[in-house]
C-alpha cells in the first residue's frame, strides 16, 4: 500500500463514519426513538419586551514555558431593551499563572476575590486549558451573578454554555445564579452554540430535532423539549440544573441550538424564555441566534492584539525589573513562533 | 475585588482625525449621519495651536467586521448595535490651516493625530475675507449649505491674467457672466468687452423660473457709469438703455479675419496672408471693382498696381472666392460701412476701465466672430504699441478683459485663422490684454489655451473628458473635486485662482437679486452720507 493509498483509505473510513450518523430515515428513526410527532414541537411568537441580558467570557494564553503558562482572562454583559443596548459592563483583564496553582493560587485568590469564600475543589496543574476555562468561568458566573441583580422580574439573563458546571466549585455559584432570578421572577437560559448530546448510540440530537422539523414543516421559531433519558450519556450530570429543549429560532435561519432552562420548567416558562430568544434573533449578521450573546462575546474576546499588548507590558515590566529580554526568552521562548517565520 | 465596570455607550472614535496622510484626511463619522460632497470642515488641532480646513471629496461605507459581506447576506433586515462598528469614512482634501496669528497657510503638515473634527462657524473663515479680492461673485458654499458670510471675490488684478468660465448649457454661465460684468462695473478696475450675439445683457431677455422678466446690465443704475453700449438696434433702445450705435467701417477690417468666417484652401489662405497689411478700404474697393479671368487681363486693368503684382500669380477661381466673401462681409453686417467707426469710443471706454458691451441680436455667428476678431486685434494691436511706451510694471498700464463665449469654435486644437486670440492667450498678459474663456466643452480648447489661464470658474461638467481637461490645467488642484463638479447644481460652480489660496466652491449670486441688492446698498450709503452731514 503506497502513502497515498492510506490517505484515501482513512478517507473512505471517514466518509462511511460520517454518512453512518445520516442516515435516509433519519428524521423517522428520531421520531421513533424520542416519540415526537408535530405536535412535540411548539411554536412561539418572537417578542422583544423587557430586557434581554447576555453574559460571556474569554480566555487566552499570553505567554507559555514548559513548565506553566500565563493566561489572561475576562467576562462581559451587555443588556438590551427597546432594539438597542442599555448597558455593557466589562471585567478588567485578569492575568493568572496556569501549571503552578499550589505555589501562586491564581485560581483560589480569584474565586476568593469573586465570592469571598476559598473553592472547594483546586483546579489540577495538569491540564493548563482546563484551567483557563475554570478561571474564565469563575469571572463570567461573578459577572452573570452581578448582572441578575440588576435585572427586574420579566427580564431574561442568558448565559453561555449549559446549566451544568464543568467544575465542582462552580456549582453552589450556579445555585445561587439560579436561586437569586428565581427570587426576582428574571427568566434565566443558558444557550449551547455547540452540543455532545447524541440518541441512538450516537446520533448527534440537534440536526435530528432540526431535519424532523423540516420534515414536518414546523416553521421557527420553535422550541422541542427532549428527556434526558433518551440521550446516550450526559457528561458532568451531578451538577446539572437544567431541562434540555431544542429551539431553532429564525424562519429564515437553519440554525438550531441546545438550550437549557431551570429545571423543573413548565412549557410556559420555556414558551416565554424561547419568545424572548427568538425576539432577539433577527440580526443579518447572525440571523437565528440572539444578538445580545454575540455582543457579550465580541465585547469579552481577548484579541490578538490585546494578547500582544499583555505580552509587550509583561515583558516590559520584566525589564524594568531586571531581567533582560534573552532571560525572558529563555523562560518563555517558543520554537513554535520562530518556525512559523518560515 | 474584582471590578465591573459599565463602559460608556458614548462613541469618542468619531470626527477625529485617522488618516495618515498630508494629503487626504481621513475620520469616521456614525453611519447614519449627514456630511455633503463639498462640505467644509474644521480640525481643531490643539497640540499645535492650529486650526486646519479640509474639504469632503467622498464618503465611504465602512465597519469594524472581519467578514466584508456582512451587509448583503439574503435575508439581511434587522441589525443592532451598528453605531460603533459600522460608519461613514470621510475623506477630505486638505485646503490649509489657520495658525495662532490668523494667518492662512497651505497644507503642508498634517493635524496631530486624532485631532477633533468639526463644522466650522462663518467666523472660522473670517481670514477669507483678506485673501478676497474685489469682484464679487457668490457666497461660499459648503456641501448643501452656503455661508451667507462668506462673499467669494474675484482679484481685478489677476482678471487680465485670462479666465476660464466652463460650464454645460443650462448650469448658469450667462447668469455668472451678468454678476461678473456688474461687479466689474463697480470695481472698474480693467476694460470688459463682451459680444453678445443673443441681446440678452443689456436688459435681460425671457423670464425667470419665478416668472419675473430676467434683468440686464443697463438694470445696475448705480453702477452706470461703468458700462457703456453699443448697439446696432433702434433709436428708441438707444435711448433708453443710453447706448451708442455700433459701427465698424472698412478700415478696422483686415484680410486675416476673414480667416475665422470662412473655411479657406491653401492657397486661399495663402491670398490672406499675402493681404494681410493691406487696409480694408482698399481690400474692399480692389475686390469690389474688379472682374477676375483666367487670362490675366484684370491685373492690367485694375488701378491697383501693387495689388494686381502682389495677387496675380493666383487663378482667378481663388480671387472670385475672396472677392465673393468680402461681398458677403459687406453685406451681411449693416454696421459695417466706408467711414465712421465705432472703435476709437469702444477703445477710449475699455480704457476706462468701462464694461463695453457690443449688443448685435439677430445677426448670427460670423458677425459676432467679425466683431471679436476685429475688436481683438485693434486692443492686442493698441496694447502691445502702447506698451513700448510704459514699463511692465507700470502702475496706469489700462488692462482689458475680452470675452469669447463658446471659444472652443476660436480656440479649439485644430482650428486655423485664429491667431489673434492665440496671440492673446499667449502674450496678451504682457501687454495688459486678458481673454475670458467661456466655454461648454473644454476639452475642445486647445490645453496651451488652457494652461494659461490663471483663473478657472467651472460650474458642473457632465463629460469625464472636460473635467479631466480643466482638473488637469487648473492651478489649483481639482482633480480631487471631481464628483462635487459632477454634482454641482445650477448657479453653483468651483472658483480657482490666484490671490484665493484653496478651490473655494460658490454659490453664484441670482444677477437680479445681486443688481438689486448693488443698486439698495449705493442709495443706502447716500443717505448715511446726508444724515451725518446735518
Amino acid at each position: 500500500m503506497t502513502p497515498e493509498d492510506e490517505y484515501r483509505r482513512d478517507l473512505v473510513s471517514l466518509q462511511e463514519r460520517i454518512l453512518s450518523l445520516n442516515p435516509p430515515d433519519l428524521a423517522s428513526r428520531f421520531a421513533a426513538h424520542c416519540g415526537i410527532s408535530a405536535g412535540s414541537y411548539q411554536q412561539v411568537t418572537a417578542v422583544q419586551e423587557g430586557m434581554v441580558a447576555a453574559v460571556d467570557g474569554s480566555n487566552a494564553v499570553v505567554v507559555e514555558s514548559g513548565s506553566f503558562s500565563v493566561a489572561a482572562v475576562r467576562a462581559a454583559a451587555c443588556g438590551f431593551s427597546d432594539g438597542a443596548r442599555v448597558f455593557r459592563s466589562l471585567t478588567p483583564l485578569r492575568l493568572a499563572t496556569l501549571g503552578r496553582e499550589a505555589k501562586d493560587r491564581s485560581f483560589a485568590d480569584l474565586y476568593l476575590e469573586c465570592f469571598g469564600t476559598e473553592p472547594e475543589t483546586p483546579v489540577s496543574d495538569d491540564d493548563p486549558d482546563r484551567a483557563a476555562a475554570v478561571l474564565r468561568d469563575t469571572l463570567e458566573y461573578w459577572v452573570a451573578q452581578r448582572t441578575a441583580e440588576r435585572l427586574s422580574a420579566g427580564d431574561l439573563l442568558v448565559l453561555d454554555g449549559a446549566l451544568r458546571v464543568s467544575h465542582a466549585s462552580h456549582d453552589p455559584v450556579l445555585i445561587r445564579l439560579m436561586k437569586t432570578c428565581a427570587k426576582r421572577r428574571v427568566h434565566l437560559v443558558a444557550v449551547t452554540k455547540r452540543t455532545a448530546a447524541t440518541w441512538g448510540d450516537g446520533f448527534p440530537l440537534v440536526p435530528a430535532a432540526l431535519l424532523l422539523a423540516a420534515s414536518l414543516s414546523v416553521r421557527a421559531p420553535w422550541f422541542l423539549p427532549v428527556e434526558e433519558t433518551l440521550l446516550d450519556t450526559t457528561r458532568f450530570s451531578q451538577w446539572k440544573h437544567g431541562a434540555l429543549v431544542i429551539v431553532s429560532l429564525h424562519p429564515r435561519s437553519p440554525l438550531a441550538f441546545k438550550i437549557e432552562v431551570p429545571a423543573p420548567a413548565d412549557t410556559a416558562e420555556v414558551r416565554r424564555i424561547v419568545s424572548l430568544l427568538a425576539g432577539w434573533s433577527d440580526d443579518g449578521r447572525v440571523t437565528g441566534y440572539p444578538y445580545p450573546l454575540l455582543d457579550a462575546h465580541r465585547t469579552a474576546r481577548i484579541r490578538a492584539d490585546a494578547n500582544q499588548q499583555v505580552k509587550n507590558d509583561l515583558m516590559a515590566g520584566m525589564g524594568g525589573a531586571g531581567l533582560d529580554l534573552s532571560r525572558f526568552r529563555d523562560l518563555f521562548g517558543d520554537y513554535h513562533g520562530e518556525l512559523e517565520r518560515y | 475585588m474584582v471590578n465591573l465596570n459599565d463602559t460608556s455607550l458614548s462613541d469618542p472614535s468619531k470626527y477625529r482625525l485617522i488618516g495618515d496622510s498630508v494629503l487626504t484626511y481621513r475620520f469616521a463619522i456614525p453611519y447614519q449621519e449627514t456630511l455633503y460632497v463639498g462640505d467644509i470642515l474644521k480640525i481643531t488641532d490643539t497640540a499645535k495651536d492650529l486650526t486646519f480646513l479640509a474639504k469632503v471629496t467622498d464618503l465611504l461605507h465602512e465597519s469594524n467586521f472581519e467578514d466584508e459581506k456582512w451587509d448583503r447576506r439574503p435575508h439581511t433586515e434587522q441589525f443592532y448595535g451598528l453605531s460603533e462598528d459600522v460608519y461613514l469614512v470621510v475623506e477630505a482634501l486638505p485646503l490649509g490651516f489657520v495658525d495662532g496669528k490668523g494667518t492662512f497657510r497651505r497644507p503642508r503638515t498634517v493635524p496631530t493625530k486624532f485631532s477633533r473634527v468639526e463644522l466650522p462657524e462663518a467666523r472660522d473663515f473670517a481670514f477669507l475675507q483678506q485673501v478676497m479680492g474685489d469682484i464679487q461673485v457668490g457666497v461660499m458654499k459648503t456641501g448643501q449649505g452656503v455661508l451667507r458670510d462668506v462673499r467669494v471675490a474675484l482679484h481685478s488684478r489677476v482678471m487680465p491674467q485670462h479666465m476660464g468660465v466652463f460650464a454645460t448649457t443650462g448650469m448658469g454661465k450667462s447668469n455668472f457672466m451678468k454678476v461678473f460684468c456688474a461687479s466689474c462695473m463697480k470695481a472698474r478696475q480693467f476694460g470688459l468687452l463682451l459680444v453678445d450675439p443673443h441681446g440678452e445683457y443689456v436688459a435681460g431677455k425671457g423670464v425667470l423660473a419665478d416668472g419675473q422678466p430676467s434683468r440686464g446690465l443697463a438694470h445696475y443704475q448705480a453702477g452706470r457709469d461703468g458700462l457703456s453700449i453699443f448697439t446696432i438696434r433702434d433709436e428708441a433702445f438707444r435711448k433708453t438703455y443710453s447706448a451708442h450705435s455700433l459701427f465698424l467701417e472698412y478700415d478696422d477690417f483686415r484680410a486675416p479675419d476673414l480667416m475665422l468666417l470662412f473655411d479657406h484652401s491653401p492657397a486661399q489662405r495663402e491670398v490672406v496672408e499675402i493681404l494681410e497689411d493691406t487696409r480694408g478700404s482698399e481690400l474692399v474697393r480692389f475686390f469690389r471693382t474688379t472682374e477676375f479671368d483666367d487670362q490675366g487681363a484684370w491685373a492690367a486693368a485694375t488701378p491697383h498696381r501693387d495689388l494686381a503684382r502682389r495677387l496675380q500669380q493666383f487663378t482667378a477661381g481663388t480671387l472670385s472666392v475672396m472677392k465673393r466673401r468680402i461681398e458677403i462681409l459687406a453685406r451681411n453686417n449693416p454696421f459695417l460701412r466706408e467711414k465712421g467707426s465705432s472703435v476709437p469710443e469702444i477703445l477710449k471706454a475699455l480704457a476706462e476701465h468701462r464694461v463695453v458691451l457690443i449688443d448685435i441680436p439677430n445677426l448670427g455667428e460670423r458677425s459676432e466672430l467679425f466683431v471679436l476678431s476685429v475688436l481683438a486685434r485693434t486692443i492686442l494691436n493698441r496694447h502691445r504699441n502702447e506698451a513700448r511706451g510704459w514699463g511692465m510694471e507700470d502702475a496706469d498700464r489700462r488692462e482689458v478683459l475680452i470675452t469669447i463665449e463658446e471659444a472652443q469654435r476660436v480656440l479649439g486644437s485644430g482650428s486655423t485663422g485664429t491667431q489673434v486670440f492665440r496671440e492673446c492667450a499667449m502674450e496678451g498678459r504682457k501687454f495688459g490684454v486678458g481673454l475670458c474663456v467661456v466655454t461648454q466643452q473644454p476639452k475642445n480648447i486647445d490645453p496651451r489655451v488652457l494652461a494659461q489661464l490663471n483663473t478657472y470658474v467651472v460650474m458642473g461638467l457632465s463629460d469625464r473628458g472636460d473635467r479631466d481637461m480643466v482638473a488637469g490645467h487648473a492651478k489649483q488642484d481639482l482633480s480631487r473635486m471631481d464628483t462635487e463638479i459632477q454634482t454641482l447644481e445650477q448657479g453653483e460652480g468651483i472658483i480657482s485662482t490666484l490671490g484665493i489660496p484653496f478651490p473655494v466652491s460658490t454659490r453664484i449670486h441670482l444677477f437680479e437679486e445681486y443688481v438689486q441688492d448693488l443698486n439698495r446698498e449705493t442709495r443706502k450709503s447716500i443717505g448715511e452720507g446726508l444724515e451725518s452731514r446735518f
